[in-house]
This record gives structure tokens, C-alpha cells and sequence, in this order.
């Protein structure tokens, strides 16, 4: 094997294989990312409130909107209101669900909960209880003693929304997966489907297999007949529904700022932007889009990663956002992952969905959001990448390390290289015959060697993606090393890996950092107390 | 020992160890979303290599994310995340092609305009890489799948040899005779 002449063939294939193929759509990739969220913590319904006291909030918040943007703005902007529906999130709602529909089949029940129809798609979300998990692994169990590589895949979930004038629409993403609860024997998801015609009123869920099923062990061909009816777009939502009235959008700081320096919406290159702000009874819901300049940046998020280690499976995400009133008091959001889109590839901006529970609270305007720091995801181009040699010396074995003292700065934070240990089997805790969760997982194979890079950055630097490209050697390289993590002894270490134990000169390349980037920034709004 | 920073030469392969991601993403499955941030291109343009249209490939990089988050809760990392979903990815692709018997159309019978006229045309650019592209299509579907997983998907030789459930040294053994092969193939095509 020539390995010289192979790199340069590699790279060949590399550009007849990859660069004949395009890159995702950045619109399905934002809506795909968006579908792949963890479902909110369920909300206890709000209680209601007498109507009138709803009315008074809408008339208050038609004059509120008027003041700020002028009378000759005010229909256009009612014109767009939006409306925040739990689990949903903010859309311009045309026709929703008169009231949710259950079906129960053999012990197995579908619930729809809500269907709402905008101009841009329809959501329906549903949940399914008692799904018959034992019949299902029992029937993967049998078909496996017939043949024990057979992979036992459940066949594809087929959902639909048919109309009374026979059109079908097909379900295209789901939001949701099944939650953890009740050992995954309820399965809950958000499907989209492209816009029905605003003058549907009726139409018909179908399921032809239930997800997780295999043909035969459940009921199939679910069909649910569903009743629409218009929603008024002024926060008159059927039966149901809680009421939500919105001010769209506001973003920028209102006039009746109070502190004398305010914090600035816009700094470093990034801008904090309030889309929307929704009230209903005693939940208000807040669209917050943060803007950045920086192309590098794939990823700007408002999680408070430090504070995450400490959060146990569905609980809220910690993150960096506070909402405190004129007197001070802070107001509890919840991130709504379900409904934030996230970031929107290649348009530097990420948009989250917030509520908080005013129940029983005095709250006075004006609020100040206030997001105190950003986790930044850089990745560098490789053209612009730092990179670092290392040569091991002759008799560099597994457990030994080497001093390698570098330090480089990326985004104001100094990074410190500090020494190269190298690793063997168990040290890499990469193998040893366990494995993964999942049907289709495979166990990994016998353990290999590594090279585990240690540096030394801020507090305020959670992780440094280095890499080895295996340019020196590619036959014994299997490369990566990547994302730092740290070890025990508070360095950050990116492990790359080999096949044999690394005897040539490894060049590593800073390919990324992930990094908080403090702020403030802040916005203030004006909004009528609940 | 140590030669001071410079910069990177040029493009090659950006392997990026998703270790931390996969760890916090296991503990929060809201994180989820970046580790799809990371692998949604690969994981597409795999598919796109097999269907050849966006559609499908579009379809099935859904339903192998999908799939994927769901059974989140059951993967344990032991550092192999890549074997894992590329496991689930061709396993997809496979039933995607299963469920389509009577409309399959292999790669290597792939009418022309199977794949986007104009990213073709303003690909490739060069003789030697068209040639290569034809090479490529016209291998056996396994050849094919092993091209891919380790130029698309930019899997290691491990994870190459978990997705397809072979040695792995029998998977870099027949990577490289493949190589020889179309290297071979490619210097007579000159002559």
C-alpha cells in the first residue's frame, strides 16, 4: 500500500463521493431540529378566569399596542397577532379543534388533544396510553430464536389527516416522542402536516400501525374523526382552550425605560430581540430571538450548560434568561424546549419559547428580560485552524505523559496546552464489549490505543474540540479527538484514537470551542398585570 | 518535539469527538438537538447518496433522527455514537428500500438525472472526478455502501466495521483493494 498515493486518492474519492451530494435544505434542517425536542413538562391547566377580566386584558393590551406603534399601525398588527398555544408555541391559529377526541380500542386509548390550522401548517398533537409493550418484545423475542440477526424493526408509522372532501395529508415530522412515563407504554408526538383549507370543518386522524407495534400485536388502522371550528384571531379560542391575547412583535426596547444606564439589547455582536409576548389567565409566554454577527458561531443557545450537570431527566433546562418586574421581583421561566425552534442554520439567530405561571402574583410594568450570558458553539473553518505538532519520543508507551506547552487565544478566552498522555484499552473507556441501547446497536469492537491531549482554559471555556486528521499516518489512525471533556483532574482533554500506538508526528488542529460569552444584554417591555 | 502554531493546510476531514455532547445530551435529552446539529449533514448526504433525490432523503433523515431520539434513553455511550446512528441509518435506508420493492431502482441502474442535474454540473469540474463518479455508481451496492460510510459519513474504520457488522480489519482490507481498484480503474480510463 502507498499510503502517499493513497491520501491523494482518498481525497479524490473524498470530492466524486461527497461533493456530487448537496447539503440538507437549511429549512429542513430547521424544522427537522425543531421537531427533535424533548416534549415541555406537562403545565397544569391554568384556571380560569371570569371573562370579563380576559376582555379588560385585551382591551388593555389593543391600547397598549396602539400607544406603541401608532394608531395607523394598530390593524396590522392585530391583523397579525399570535396566538401561543402550549405545546405548539406561537401561531397565528385559523382553525382549531372544538374539543379533544378520545378512542379507545382493546385497551389501548388515542387521545387527540389539539389540532390547530395556520396559514403555514397544521399541528395536531396527540398522545397514545397503554400501548401493549410486553406483546411486543414477546413478538421480537420469537422472531429472533428463528433468527438471531434479524433485527426486529418495527415498520413505519403512517399518520394522516384526511378531510371531508377526500383530501390526505401526510404526517411530516413529529415534535415528540414518547415520554418516559409509564415505561414508555404512552407515546406522545406533535405532527405536522401541511395547511388544511381554512374552511375545513371536519376531518379524520388516521394511524395505520401504532409506533413501537409490529403488525398483528395491536389494534391498526385507527381513524378519528375530528370537528373544527374557526378561531376569531382576536383571543376568542373555543372551548378548551385557555385565552391568549398577544402583542406582535416588539422588538426593541420601549421608551419607558426607568435605569438611567440601561442594559443594552445589542453588544459583542449579538442582540437579544422580544418577538412576542403572550398573556392568557395566568401563563405568559414569551418568543426571545438572540442574533449574532460571528459566521463561526454555529450555535448562540441561553441553556445555562454549568447548571445542567445538576438537572435530572424531565426536569425544565436551567438556562440564562430572568424576567423581573419594575419592583424587582423575579418571575420563574420555564424554557420550553418543545416549542423554541432553536437555531436556524446559516441565519445566525436561535429563537426560544418561555412561559411563566402568574398565578397569584402583583406584578408592575415595566419588565426587564434580562439574558446574562450566551453558550457559544464555535467551529472554525479548517482554513483558518491553529494547529500543533507533536512527536513522541522513541520509548512513549501507554501511561506515559509528555509536556506540550502551547496556549492559543480563540474568543478572548487563553487556552493552555499542557502535556499528551497516551491511553490503552480500558483508560479510553471507549470499549471493552458493552455497547449501546438500542435494536440496531451493534457492540463495539476490542479497544484500541489513544492519545488524550490535556489543556487548560477559563471557567468560562466548556469545551475545546482538537483533532488529529491522521495526515501523518492512515492506515493506524482512526483520528477524531475533538470536543475536550474534562478529566478529573480539571483539565480539559480531547482523546484522538489509533490502531497502533502512535510512534509518528500527530498534528492537532483547533477546530472549535464551546465557550460562554457573558452578557448582559436586556430589553424592557410594557404589559398589563394579570 | 514542539513547533510552534501555523496555520492548517488544506481541506481535509473534520473528525469531531461528540464525547462531552453525548454525555451532557445523555443527562439533558433536550441536547439532543446539537448532537442532530452535528450529524444531520453526514447523516443526509448518506441518505442522499443511496435515494438519490432530495425527497427521499429528506424522508429518511427524518425518520433516522426520529428514530435515534428515540431510543435516546437506551443508548449508553461507550464512544461509539457514530456506529450507533449510522447503525440506524442503513438499517432505515434498507427498509426504506424494502417497503419500496416493486419501485427500487439500485444505485448502479440509477437512471442519470437521479441525482440533481445542477449539482452535478457545477461539481464536478474536473474529467478525472467524473470519471471517478462513474466508477463509483457503477460498483456493487455493497462497495457502494462502504464508499459512503467512509466518505460521506466520514466514519473511522470501527465504526465502519460495527454499522456492518464485520472486522475491522476486514473492512480496511477491502476499503483499501477497493481503492487500488478504482485507482487502477481510473489510470487505465487515462490511457
Amino acid at each position: 500500500m502507498n499510503n502517499s498515493l493513497s491520501l491523494t486518492f482518498e481525497d479524490k474519492l473524498r470530492q466524486a463521493t461527497k461533493q456530487r451530494l448537496p447539503a440538507p435544505d437549511q429549512e429542513f434542517v430547521a424544522r427537522l431540529r425543531a421537531q427533535l425536542a424533548r416534549p415541555a413538562p406537562a403545565h397544569p391547566r391554568p384556571r380560569r378566569h371570569p371573562l370579563h377580566i380576559a376582555a379588560a386584558s385585551a382591551l388593555a393590551l389593543v391600547l397598549l399596542v396602539t400607544l406603541i406603534i401608532g394608531p395607523q399601525n394598530v390593524l396590522a398588527a392585530l391583523q397579525s397577532l399570535l396566538g401561543y398555544i402550549p405545546g405548539v408555541g406561537f401561531v397565528r391559529a385559523e382553525l382549531t379543534l372544538v374539543e379533544p377526541v378520545a378512542v379507545e380500542r382493546q385497551g389501548i386509548t388515542i387521545t387527540v388533544e389539539n389540532l390547530v390550522v395556520s396559514t403555514e401548517e397544521t399541528v395536531l398533537t396527540f398522545h397514545i396510553e397503554g400501548l401493549p409493550l410486553e406483546k411486543a418484545f414477546a413478538y421480537c423475542e420469537e422472531r429472533r430464536v428463528a433468527d438471531p440477526q434479524d433485527p426486529c424493526q418495527t415498520p413505519p408509522t403512517n399518520m394522516g389527516l384526511q378531510t371531508d372532501d377526500g383530501s390526505v395529508y401526510e404526517g411530516k415530522m413529529i415534535r415528540g416522542q414518547g415520554q418516559a412515563e409509564n415505561e414508555g407504554r404512552d407515546w406522545r408526538a406533535y405532527l405536522v402536516f401541511s395547511p388544511m383549507p381554512l374552511g375545513t370543518t371536519q376531518a379524520t386522524f388516521t394511524i395505520d400501525i401504532l409506533p413501537n407495534m409490529y403488525p398483528g400485536i395491536a389494534p391498526e388502522d385507527w381513524a378519528i374523526p375530528l370537528q373544527l371550528q374557526a378561531s376569531d384571531g382576536q383571543g376568542q379560542q373555543p372551548a378548551q382552550q385557555p385565552t391568549y391575547v398577544t402583542i406582535a412583535p416588539t422588538t426593541a426596547p420601549t421608551s419607558a425605560a426607568p435605569e438611567e444606564t440601561p442594559t443594552p439589547s445589542l453588544q459583542a455582536g449579538v442582540e437579544l430581540l422580544l418577538n412576542a409576548v403572550s398573556i392568557s389567565e395566568d401563563t405568559l409566554a414569551l418568543s426571545v430571538t438572540v442574533r449574532w454577527e460571528e459566521p463561526n458561531w454555529h450555535n448562540a443557545e441561553i441553556y445555562d450548560f454549568n447548571a445542567m450537570q445538576s438537572t435530572g431527566k424531565g426536569e425544565p433546562l436551567p438556562h440564562l434568561l430572568t424576567l423581573t418586574d419594575a419592583q424587582g421581583v423575579q418571575v420563574p421561566l420555564t424554557l420550553n424546549t418543545l416549542e423554541s425552534p432553536g437555531t436556524e442554520f446559516g441565519a445566525q439567530r436561535a429563537t426560544y419559547v418561555l412561559s411563566a405561571d402568574l398565578s397569584g402574583q402583583e406584578l408592575v410594568s415595566p419588565f426587564t428580560l434580562s439574558l446574562s450570558a450566551l453558550q457559544i458553539d464555535a467551529y472554525i473553518p479548517q482554513e483558518e485552524q491553529l494547529s500543533f505538532t507533536f512527536t513522541p519520543t522513541g520509548d512513549f508507551q501507554p501511561g506515559d505523559c509528555e509536556p506540550f506547552t502551547h496556549s492559543f487565544t480563540l474568543y478572548n478566552n487563553l487556552v493552555e496546552l499542557v502535556e499528551v498522555c497516551s491511553l490503552e484499552g480500558e483508560a479510553l473507556n471507549l470499549g471493552g464489549g458493552g455497547g449501546g441501547g438500542g435494536p440496531d446497536f451493534t457492540p463495539p469492537p476490542p479497544t484500541t490505543y489513544g492519545l488524550e491531549l490535556r489543556l487548560r482554559a477559563s471557567d468560562e471555556v466548556l469545551s475545546v474540540s482538537v483533532i488529529d486528521r491522521c495526515e501523518n499516518d492512515t492506515t493506524n489512525c482512526a483520528g477524531g479527538g475533538g470536543r475536550g471533556r474534562f478529566t478529573p483532574a480539571k483539565f480539559l482533554a480531547a482523546t484522538s484514537l489509533y490502531y497502533q500506538q502512535p510512534a509518528w508526528p500527530v498534528v492537532y488542529y483547533v477546530s472549535g470551542m464551546h465557550f460562554r460569552l457573558p452578557g448582559p444584554w436586556a430589553i424592557q417591555f410594557e404589559m398589563p398585570s394579570p | 518535539m514542539m513547533e510552534p502554531p501555523r496555520p492548517a493546510p488544506g481541506p481535509s476531514t473534520q473528525t469531531l469527538d461528540e464525547d462531552a455532547l453525548i454525555r451532557a445530551a445523555q443527562a439533558n435529552p433536550a441536547l439532543f438537538q446539537q448532537v442532530y446539529a452535528r450529524w444531520v449533514t453526514p447523516v443526509y448526504q448518506f441518505a442522499y447518496a443511496r435515494t438519490g433525490n432530495r425527497q427521499d432523503a429528506e424522508d429518511l433523515t427524518s425518520q433516522i433522527f426520529l428514530k435515534a431520539y428515540q431510543s435516546w434513553g437506551r443508548y449508553k455511550h461507550k464512544g461509539r455514537f457514530a456506529a450507533w446512528l449510522f447503525t440506524i441509518a442503513r438499517n432505515q435506508i434498507n427498509s426504506h428500500f424494502r417497503s419500496k420493492a416493486s419501485s427500487e431502482v439500485a444505485l448502479e441502474d440509477a437512471p442519470p438525472n437521479a441525482i440533481d442535474p445542477d449539482v452535478l454540473g457545477t461539481v464536478i469540474h474536473s474529467d478525472e472526478i467524473a470519471r471517478l463518479v462513474e466508477l463509483i455508481e457503477a460498483l456493487p451496492a455493497e462497495e457502494q455502501e462502504l464508499i459512503h460510510l467512509r466518505y460521506v459519513a466520514e466514519l473511522k474504520f470501527g465504526d465502519i466495521a460495527l454499522v456492518l457488522g464485520r472486522k475491522e480489519e476486514a473492512v480496511k482490507k477491502a476499503l483499501y483493494r477497493l481503492q487500488d481498484r478504482l485507482q487502477t480503474q481510473l489510470e487505465e480510463s487515462h490511457e
